[in-house]
């Protein structure tokens, strides 16, 4: 966890999305679960309410775990794009 | 209950699904069996004969225990081949049409219907892992429908007698899985045809059971004898899987009000007592013995690890806990949480202890799994 690339240049640079800038970008490729909802978890707390996070991952089980992280914590699953590899999300901070 | 006819599992252990100790009687009657009902069956000598009356007393055994009759009862070597007898014997006897399977359906039926060479239609379910009924097309152009009598992973009771009739019209048959379910509960009207396995009912490993229904078309798989479907019958495991349905018949139902309200009582405690957590499954119509949960920031395995450091023996369907590297699909279909899981299945025979033990270190064990993360 503790590689985990918080807001890495490499990260926003080649994250293939047509999003607009988040604040907080979590590069969690190569790293299986529960690690890419442990940094999620981890900069929402540290994070202000109406902060978007940006995830980047390819565990197949983020595809359901990050969903389940909203669902659970109170916080916005803004929208999800396919990216190479892996999946982007786009997370919206409600709660912490 | 009587308390010699159920087994004594070990202090801690809560893996049901994963094997239970045979009932004392079946265990008896296995040694028996392996002692005196070793020849071929299909012999004209006296101990050829003597095995295939063990093999037919088995089988009138376990259907007397369904309320069936015994010629309906065939016998395999596993659920997993029982189910693709089955399925292969009822598709055999309806060359058109497609294979539809819930999305929570075994692996093992999943690929099966994925290696058919028919058009596979995959259903969906509700958030506590239900078959959704809407899903079911007015006329399904359906060769055979597989709904498990309830899921084993998650506990939710499936509604197999709505599917039935649903599909009344069209003629589908139902090819019912009770992996889990015999033993435990009864079993809906409406399949055509059920697969089980014995170690449900306090049997041996090795023992699958294919029931079909009367006026069902289905074709047997070649070299199958005297009700044992594909080589050669394992008569021990035939008979210690009669003995246990005799044996449970007086029992499981008494056994299943305590486990349901030992599950409920576990649900009642973790929901109260471990912060962000899911717990998945219906929480009402369920195997009385199955209990899953998820937990923010842990891995399955790490709680798996840290609980039977203390002595206590779950299941996980977390990725990082299985040989697959995949999460659980019926987590996944279900859209739950897939990591930090923890499956716990009650025994025949449990104790309150073990439960009191498992309540009491869960929290801890949750706690310090998340606390090694800093969360």
């Amino acid at each position: 966890m503790s590689d985990s690339e918080v807001n890495s240049p490499a990260a926003r640079a080649d994250s293939g999305t047509s999003w607009p800038p988040a604040e907080l970008w979590i590069d969690e490729r190569g790293h299986r679960c529960p690690a890419p909802v442990i940094a999620l978890g981890r900069a929402a707390r540290a994070a202000s309410e109406e902060t978007l996070i940006v995830v980047l991952a390819d565990d197949p089980a983020a595809e359901f775990d990050i969903p389940a992280w909203c669902r659970m914590t109170g916080n916005a699953l803004v929208d999800s794009q396919a990216n190479q590899p892996g999946t982007a999300y786009l997370v919206r901070i409600n709660a912490r | 209950m009587s308390p010699t006819a159920l087994p004594h599992p070990p202090e801690g252990y809560l893996d049901a699904l994963g094997g239970s100790p045979l009932l004392p009687s079946a265990a008896r009657a296995l040694a028996a069996a392996a002692e005196t009902a070793w020849a071929d069956p299909a012999r004209l000598h006296h101990l050829g004969r003597t095995a295939g009356l063990v093999l037919d007393a088995s089988r009138e055994s376990i259907a007397s225990w369904l309320g069936v009759r015994p010629a309906q009862v065939h016998l395999a070597s596993s659920v997993q081949a029982a189910l693709h007898f089955g399925l292969d014997g009822l598709l055999a006897s309806r060359p058109q049409g497609a294979i539809a399977l819930s999305a929570v359906e075994s692996l093992s039926l999943l690929e099966a219907a994925d290696a058919s060479g028919r058009d596979v239609e995959i259903l969906p379910v509700d958030p506590q892992g239900r078959l959704l009924l809407d899903a079911v097309p007015a006329e399904p152009d359906w060769a055979v429908a597989c709904l498990q009598a309830a899921n084993a992973e998650v506990g939710t009771v499936q509604p197999v007698a709505e599917l039935a009739a649903l599909l009344s019209g069209s003629g589908t048959p139902i090819l019912m899985d009770a992996t889990g379910c015999l033993g435990r509960m009864s079993l809906q009207p409406g399949a055509s045809a059920l697969a089980g396995s014995a170690r449900d009912w306090g049997g041996p490993a090795g023992l699958g059971i294919l029931v079909i229904g009367e006026a069902v078309a289905w074709t047997p798989p070649r070299g199958s004898q005297r009700g044992w479907l594909g080589g050669f019958p394992n008569i021990p495991a035939a008979a210690a899987a009669g003995i246990a349905a005799e044996t449970l018949a007086a029992e499981w139902r008494a056994e299943a009000v305590r486990a349901h309200a030992a599950i409920a009582r576990i649900r009642d405690s973790i929901a109260a007592g471990i912060p962000e957590v899911e717990i998945v499954g219906d929480p009402v119509d369920r195997l009385p013995h199955v209990l899953t949960f998820s937990a923010l920031y842990c891995s399955g395995e790490a709680l798996v690890s840290e609980l039977d450091r203390r002595g206590i023996s779950v299941a996980s369907g977390s990725a990082c806990s299985s040989d697959t590297e995949r999460p659980s699909h019926v987590l996944a279909a279900m859209g739950a949480l897939t990591g930090g899981n923890v499956r716990i299945s009650l025994p025949f025979g449990f104790t309150d202890d073990t439960v009191d033990r498992f309540l009491r270190e869960i929290p801890e064990v949750v706690a310090s799994v998340r606390a090694d993360v800093g969360l």
